[in-house]
């Protein structure tokens, strides 16, 4: 029979007083190394840590300012930008367009006895050669030649359209003036206005689509269209 | 093409000028920090980040930067779809080619949106992933990159502009460095393999 040595009686450690369930986790708690307070203290008084968590934290702030400012600074500097160009291209547009109206009113006065008389000689040969056309051109009533529309002001600038009517049909549709103060509306029209000609050709009246997201030139167009198709119906 | 437009007044065209303008700024401010956030990170993972500042110094602001860009690239989205004169809707925004106008351009910038906000959040579960599967994921921030500034350079206003042009050919001549460090590093480590 086998005995077993009597252990060695060991004196138990010195575990102080009992503590509660609620104490010891408190305990183990403080001392967690990821216990903010620290490892081994058990005040509520945070203590800076040993490792950082953001390692850029000063410069994550300087960034985010950086950024912030730069984008409001470039905001502004694009507004301001914009307003001056506008403002210079408003005043060149007039210098030029003053000269440009004289010249073309001078050119018209000149052009408009022959244009009236090439209208009649092209109504008159079309109507001796093709009998077809000059029943279209009798429906439509439209009259050949080149007529500018009325310039319709809009929140953006001006629209102007100018049909040319050829064997009373719309042969060509061209925008004279368009908005084009600032860099959005450039932008805008540089879509829209081909959409808008594209339309008047199939549709040959100024019954058309406006575009989506260019209403205020749409608008315009259209009614400086129709007061074109007016006036050659005249 | 929709007929029946409804007109704005003049206080909804102060307010998409207002958008106008923050859409531009942060536009712009979205590709530079994209950049600055491609090439810290270039910088770190070819270990050239220097013995004045710690690794987890470039890292964190790496980190810092890519989120901030995407920041800028929500406030930009928000801006373009908030001013009603662009015509840029849901659909715009999150299906890729549909757009009326600057199709093209607009969906460099759709796609370019995908690749940043892809490597940003697969960055936080990174463990999750094998290695070679997360860093073949976390580049294709590069492509992004490179649609971002397509998508700036044809469809913003801003592109034709000289200061523009500058500026971009300036700001990815900035992360051409880190890349090239990156790339010779790569290089250099596959021969001695």
């Amino acid at each position: 029979m086998i005995t077993t040595p009597p252990r060695p009686q060991v004196s138990a450690p010195d575990s102080g007083p009992v503590l509660s369930a609620a104490e010891r986790i408190a305990n183990l708690h403080n001392n967690d190394s990821r216990n903010p307070a620290g490892p081994g203290r058990t005040g509520n008084r945070p203590t800076r840590r040993t490792g950082k968590r953001h390692a850029a934290k000063g410069s994550r702030a300087m960034a985010l300012a950086l950024s912030v400012t730069t984008s409001v600074g470039l905001a502004g500097g694009l507004y301001y930008a914009d307003h001056a160009g506008a403002v210079t291209s408003t005043a060149t547009k007039a210098t030029s367009s003053t000269r440009t109206g004289l010249v073309a009113a001078a050119a018209a006065t000149i052009a408009q006895p022959a244009a009236q008389t090439a209208a009649a000689t092209s109504t008159q040969t079309a109507a001796a050669t093709s009998p077809a056309t000059s029943v279209a051109a009798s429906a439509n009533g439209l009259v050949s030649g080149t007529y500018d529309g009325a310039s319709i002001d809009t929140r953006y600038g001006p629209v102007q359209v100018e049909i040319a009517v050829a064997n009373g049909q719309i042969s060509t549709v061209t925008v004279i003036a368009s908005p084009d103060a600032d860099r959005k509306s450039v932008q805008i029209n540089s879509n829209a206005v081909p959409t808008l000609n594209s339309e008047t050709m199939s549709a040959q009246t100024a019954n058309i689509d406006s575009v989506s997201g260019a209403t205020y030139t749409s608008d315009a167009y259209k009614q400086s269209l129709q007061s074109a198709l007016d006036q050659a119906r005249v | 093409m929709s007929g029946g437009c409804v007109p704005y007044g003049s206080r909804m065209g102060a307010m998409n000028d207002f958008w106008w303008y923050v859409s531009r700024s942060t536009g712009i401010m979205a590709t530079v920090l994209t950049v600055f956030s491609l090439s810290w990170g270039f910088l770190f993972s070819s270990r050239q980040t220097g013995k004045k500042l710690r690794p987890a110094w470039w890292l964190d602001l790496h980190k810092w930067l890519g989120g901030l860009a995407l920041a800028f690239i929500v406030i930009h989205i928000v801006a373009v779809f908030a001013d009603s004169d662009l015509a840029i809707g849901v659909k715009q925004i999150f299906v890729p080619g549909t757009a009326g106008y600057n199709t093209t351009a607009i969906t460099f910038g759709v796609i370019s949106t995908y690749l940043f906000a892809l490597a940003i959040f697969t960055s936080w579960p990174k463990m999750r992933f094998p290695k070679r599967v997360w860093r073949a994921i976390h580049l294709t921030s590069v492509a992004a990159v490179v649609f971002a500034g397509l998508h700036g350079y044809q469809a913003g206003t801003d592109g034709p502009s000289l200061v523009f042009k500058v500026a971009l050919v300036v700001v990815g001549g900035l992360a051409v460095y880190p890349l090239s460090l990156r790339i010779l590093g790569v290089a250099a480590a596959r021969q001695s393999s």
